[in-house]
């Protein structure tokens, strides 16, 4: 370990990748420096950052691994939980085939942990591997990939302060990306007109000029809106659209149905106001759009992103500074989980699975003799097959599927339906309660590795401090996994698998641990050792075979469940700035519990008060699937008939639904119908 | 006249990495952010008063002002809180008998606070400056939105 005191560290909360100093004391983290120079945050840090220390010397902590008995958690030693582990996954493979396996990677480990993690399931037979970017972006992948040609955020975040028009849509990044604000704010400084979609008034909705509530789930139609009054008021960039796009007819056609009245109608914004926003952003010198889960966690979720896309290509706002879409990730690696093929359709470096020559470059690459060839499960089926006993083994790497997942009780059944269920993690968590073996990982200041960054920033992490116990970095465990498991892996460290990706993802080909380690890593594409990176893309043709985008004509549908009179609210679902996702970590911090206990819902005063209902009163919510408990909290942030539950605390994916995108299977986490009671 | 910790309210977003981040430094947060009808959010901490009524009510000489700015001797500190009843903001907080308040992180070059604050909403001024500051920033911003072709019309078609 390289001795430095502060030691520069990457933030393991969300995408941004901001950077900041862990101050070390008798080989402890005793204190943060903040990190001024740093490109992304400036040296800022959000709540959640500010707190890192308490996650890193929490006694909870996992220390050895853990064996289920009949009697409760037994501790280990190392040799016998990998032993266990391998013969369990050889057992299951040898019985039942490679297909009763299942991998999820994780979006919090490293490039180097995704990519082994990926290459051991497929080397073991089976594309049953995933991550969790399933439940927040796999509609990016899909939507922007049949659009632009790759499902990656086309500009970095601080070109955001060059743009005229910010149209931020289903994205509260004030609360979920807090560092983005301060580019926004430059932005606005400099005279830019910010629009936010959003069902609910959020502190994102603050910094706008133009607040649009819309009805959850119906984005499509507000963009199909926009677009229409863009085309019939001849904003369109027709240069653009003739010389650098396909499909345009085809998209006005189905446009013409989309007139402001009926779009009001639909989203319940005045047609007044759908006029103005794509008027300030049609007509601006560069405009980006914004957007997070609030498009992407929807049946239409692919259709909600291929609508953004369309939208910046008639205006031809992409592939310059300022303008271009800007999907902000969830996790700290998600990206990087997903370029480094932790996907059941693809192989590292968006490959697909299935398509001979991508198998052949892997299997020449690997020395494989044959790789599977049709499309494993994706993290949202693998649960499902779990259930209906179709998966044996399940191998999870720092995910909780119980609390993460919609429908948990549902999820809860299929883990305790599987024969083995290994579970590799920092904290204890609710899915590791269902497991078998619990192997204990080192955490991001423990250990080496790249992250990519939502802005596609590939960063070297230096460990800072040694793993408490015997907790151990995830790609050593994968090493001597492996080794296990009779399968010839010749890397020592993370720079040599860093190698080896270079060779497997094309955009990562110039990236190398030396060069990483400086200037604050590298964008991707870097194709070779003397590129030195790529900010913005499609800036003269897009990732398509012929180079020209695809303009995909998308039509508004209703969600898959919508309030009745049995269950008249619509329960919608989000993040909130003090926790983060299914709360591992953020619900073991003091300081953050303090500001923030427990599940509250979200609801109007108006149908409080028909409902009697009081502030701090708790409530019962039930859905189709469940019922969970909550504190009231009124407010007008929701619109009458609407709930909100910030997903952080176990119970509120209790009643999520897990009706599916056709073609991303995300989860529609944004819309239920819900039905209320004072508990 | 001291500086203070300062917030330009049309940049806050509520996000309480003040909060932490002086929680962190000093174990008691000494600055408190509050929401205001879901609207808008004001973080407030000692305002560094030219005249200090925590001082000012003292019964003990432990709070003194002069020139240097306050100064708490928490040996003379009888805990009578009056110090906390005379604040008008709710800064001063007595804890283990200790009288806490925001020093401004003395001995750092910025306040942890201001340096977090992922909105640069927080900044540290000298109260006189601050309105000038606001105006100044105003009427930067009407100039540029004048002088430039408002951000509409800039399309010209092709």
């Amino acid at each position: 370990m390289e001795e430095k005191n502060p030691q520069p560290t990457i933030c393991p909360y969300c995408s941004l990748g901001c950077g900041f100093y862990l101050k070390l004391e008798a080989g402890k983290a005793a204190g943060i420096r903040y990190m001024p120079e740093h490109p992304v945050n400036e040296g800022s840090l959000c709540p959640k950052g500010n707190t890192v220390l308490e996650v890193l010397n929490h006694p909870d902590r996992l220390k050895y691994p853990l064996k289920k008995t009949e009697t409760g958690w037994e501790r280990i030693e190392w040799e016998e939980a990998l032993d266990l582990a391998a013969a369990k996954l050889k057992g299951s493979l040898e019985e039942y085939g490679p297909d009763s396996l299942a991998f999820l990677g994780s979006a919090k480990c490293s490039n180097e942990e995704n990519y082994i993690f990926q290459k051991i399931a497929r080397l073991l037979g089976t594309n049953n591997v995933d991550n969790c970017a399933r439940l927040c972006h796999a509609s990016t992948l899909t939507g922007l990939g049949k659009t632009l040609g790759t499902g990656a955020m086309t500009n970095p975040i601080s070109d955001l302060a060059c743009s005229e028009c910010i149209f931020v849509i289903g994205s509260n990044f004030a609360e979920n990306h807090p560092a983005v604000s301060r580019r926004v704010l430059e932005a606005k400084e400099k005279g830019a007109f910010v629009i936010v979609a959003d069902p609910r008034m959020t502190p994102t909705s603050w910094l706008a000029d133009l607040s649009l509530r819309l009805v959850p789930g119906t984005d499509v139609a507000l963009l199909n809106g926009m677009m229409h009054v863009i085309v019939s008021e001849g904003l369109v960039d027709r240069e653009f659209a003739r010389e650098r796009t396909k499909g345009f007819a085809e998209l006005e056609n189905v446009l013409q149905r989309y007139d402001p009245e009926t779009v009001s109608r639909i989203t319940g914004i005045p047609s007044a106001e759908i006029i103005k926003a794509a008027r300030a952003y049609a007509r601006a010198g560069t405009a980006a759009i914004v957007y997070s889960m609030g498009i992407t966690q929807h049946i239409s979720g692919t259709d909600n992103v291929t609508a953004c896309a369309d939208l910046a290509l008639i205006c031809g706002h992409i592939g310059k500074k300022g303008a271009g879409i800007l999907p902000l990730r969830g996790q700290n690696n998600v990206q990087g989980a997903c370029d480094m093929g932790a996907l059941s359709e693809f192989f590292p470096g968006y490959g697909k699975v299935g398509d001979p020559e991508a198998a052949g470059r892997m299997q020449a690459l690997w020395g494989a003799k044959k790789l599977p060839e049709s499309p494993g499960l994706t993290a949202t089926e693998i649960v499902g097959a779990a259930g209906k006993g179709k998966i044996k083994t399940l191998y999870v790497m720092g995910e909780d599927l119980v609390n993460s997942h919609p429908d948990s009780s549902r999820v809860k059944q299929a883990l305790e339906n599987l024969d083995f269920l290994v579970v590799q993690d920092i904290f204890m968590n609710d899915t590791a309660e269902y497991a078998d073996l619990v192997l204990p990982a080192a955490s991001f200041a423990e250990k080496e590795g790249s992250f990519t960054s939502t802005e596609r920033r590939v960063q070297w992490l230096e460990p800072a401090l040694m793993p408490p116990g015997e907790a151990r970095a995830d790609l050593e465990i994968l090493f001597r996994l492996a080794e296990k498991l009779g399968l010839d892996f010749p890397y020592r460290d993370a720079g040599e698998v860093l190698e080896e990706i270079s060779a497997a993802v094309p955009a990562y080909g110039g990236i190398a641990k030396e060069r990483l380690k400086k200037d604050f890593g590298l964008i991707w594409p870097c194709p070779d050792a003397g590129h030195t990176g790529t900010p913005v893309l499609h800036t003269d043709s897009f990732m398509t075979p012929d180079g020209l985008a695809r303009l995909v004509p998308v039509e508004h549908r209703s969600p898959a469940e919508t309030p009745g009179p049995d269950y008249p609210f619509l329960l919608t679902t989000g993040r909130t700035v003090l926790h983060y996702n299914a709360g591992s970590m953020s619900r073991r911090c003091k300081s953050l519990l303090k500001r923030e206990a427990e599940l509250y819902v979200e609801i109007h005063p108006a149908d409080a008060r028909t409902m009697e209902i009081r502030e701090g009163n708790k409530l019962v919510l039930e859905s189709r699937r469940g019922s969970t408990k909550a504190t009231a909290r009124l407010t007008e942030r929701v619109s009458p008939g609407v709930l909100f539950l910030p997903f952080h605390f176990p119970g509120t994916n209790v009643l999520t639904a897990d009706a599916l995108d056709r073609e991303a299977k995300i989860p529609e986490f944004k819309v239920s119908a819900c039905r209320i009671r004072r508990g | 006249m001291p500086k203070a910790v300062y917030a330009d309210l049309s940049r806050c977003i509520a996000c309480h990495a003040c909060e932490l981040a002086c929680e962190r430094e000093n174990e008691n947060s000494r600055i408190s952010l509050q929401v205001v009808r879901d609207l808008a959010a004001v973080p407030v901490s000692c305002r560094q008063c030219e005249t200090p009524l925590c001082a000012v009510v003292c019964p003990g000489e432990a709070l003194n002002y002069g020139d240097s700015g306050l100064e708490y001797d928490s040996e003379k500190c009888t805990g009578c809180r009056l110090c906390v009843l005379a604040c008008p903001f709710g800064t001063a907080e007595l804890r283990a008998g200790v009288m806490e308040r925001c020093d401004l992180c003395q001995g750092k070059e910025t306040p942890a606070c201001v340096a977090t604050c992922p909105a640069g909403a927080l900044f540290c001024a000298e109260a006189e400056s601050i309105g000038g500051n606001i105006r100044a920033r105003r009427a930067e911003r009407i100039k540029k939105a004048l002088a430039s072709p408002a951000s509409a019309g800039r399309r010209v078609n092709r």
